[in-house]
């Protein structure tokens, strides 16, 4: 046989394994995204879930928690699991100049990404989000005398973000929750 | 009667990529535009789900069309090595093609909630490095079909 054909039968042979190895991996892939997507409690990380103290009257207590579960039915780890929450705070901020004329401004007011150990297949994680009162802006959270005008209710909206790798990385999903009211709280 | 034979090998291996480029991703990207997941519709921006379907065709029926001049021709001629070394290059600005029309970062919207991705980015460039050791292979199966030119002949010939 010439050097020539042992060559292309070596590199053919690579070739082969390398594409079939990729075809099952996509395969496979796809059909743990169906099993996983295909069941609400597989993936259970709600905005209804989201627990706190948001009373930004007492700074030190503030606190925020999301209980959630990932269900890991598919045939891949879950790698780089992590969750982002960012909590905005919409409320009538008192205007000084024009007296009777106060304006709605919306502030940032927690802003955290947390991760998550990897959820080995056919595991599940239950864990939760955690944000102390030290991972608060403190800076964009009004004076409750000064600024707020108090006879107006304040609202919070969330935005939960959730992102992982699958398919041996080779697969990044993403879910985001955007401006999910929350509350409603008078001071 | 060779040549007759080649035709049919031509014509099967086209339709075998017409398959494999145009009908299985045109009914996958149909599919998970209209998916339901955990009960919710999700949608798919009408722009890009057209964005996709084009390129998908234009190098769908470029890939198909080279696979028949590629498979017709004589086995180890220099014209199969061309044909097959043009279709590994369109088969890479056709995988390519994915990402720059946007079908590798696919975002569905979820009806008053928010969106959800899937980025198939990495995946994409572990087959075109697959596709880059294909390109090396072809390139020297040309030069081998050039170089061994008259030995191939002789062979044909002989009816080896």
């Amino acid at each position: 046989m010439r050097t020539s054909r042992v060559f292309r039968l070596i590199m053919r042979i690579f070739l082969m394994v390398c594409t079939i190895s990729m075809s099952v991996v996509s395969f496979l892939g796809a059909m743990s995204a169906i099993l996983i997507l295909s069941n609400p409690d597989n993936i259970d990380v709600n905005g209804e879930n989201l627990e706190g103290e948001f009373d930004i009257t007492k700074p030190d207590e503030l606190n925020l928690t999301l209980p959630f579960t990932i269900k890991n039915v598919g045939f891949f780890d879950i790698e780089d699991l992590t969750i982002r929450i960012v909590l905005h705070m919409e409320y009538s901020h008192i205007n000084y100049s024009t007296p009777g004329v106060n304006e709605t401004v919306t502030e940032t007011i927690f802003d955290k990404t947390q991760s998550f150990d990897n959820i080995k297949s056919g595991d599940s994680l239950d864990d939760s989000f955690e944000g102390a009162s030290k991972h608060f802006i403190s800076e964009n959270i009004p004076d409750p005398l000064n600024e707020l005008d108090r006879t107006q209710p304040v609202k919070f909206y969330v935005d939960i973000s959730l992102s992982m790798k699958y398919s041996l990385g080779l697969l990044t999903l993403a879910v985001n929750i955007i401006d999910y009211k929350m509350q409603e709280l008078s001071f | 009667m060779g040549a007759n034979k080649n035709m049919v090998r031509g014509t099967i291996f086209a339709g075998i990529y017409v398959l494999i480029t145009i009908v299985i991703p045109y009914m996958t990207f149909s599919w998970i535009s209209q998916l339901t997941v955990q009960e919710m519709n999700l949608t798919m921006e009408k722009e890009k789900i057209t964005n996709i379907y084009f390129w998908i065709l234009a190098f769908g029926f470029l890939i198909s069309g080279t696979a028949f001049f590629a498979y017709s021709s004589p086995s180890q001629s220099i014209r199969r090595g061309v044909f097959c070394l043009i279709q590994i290059f369109l088969n890479c600005l056709y995988i390519w093609s994915y990402k720059f029309s946007g079908a590798t970062e696919i975002e569905f919207i979820l009806v008053d909630l928010g969106t959800m991705s899937i980025d198939l980015s990495q995946m994409i460039m572990v087959i075109l490095g697959i596709y880059f050791l294909t390109i090396i292979l072809k390139t020297y199966d040309l030069v081998d079909f050039i170089v061994n030119r008259n030995k191939i002949r002789e062979k044909r010939r002989r009816g080896e």
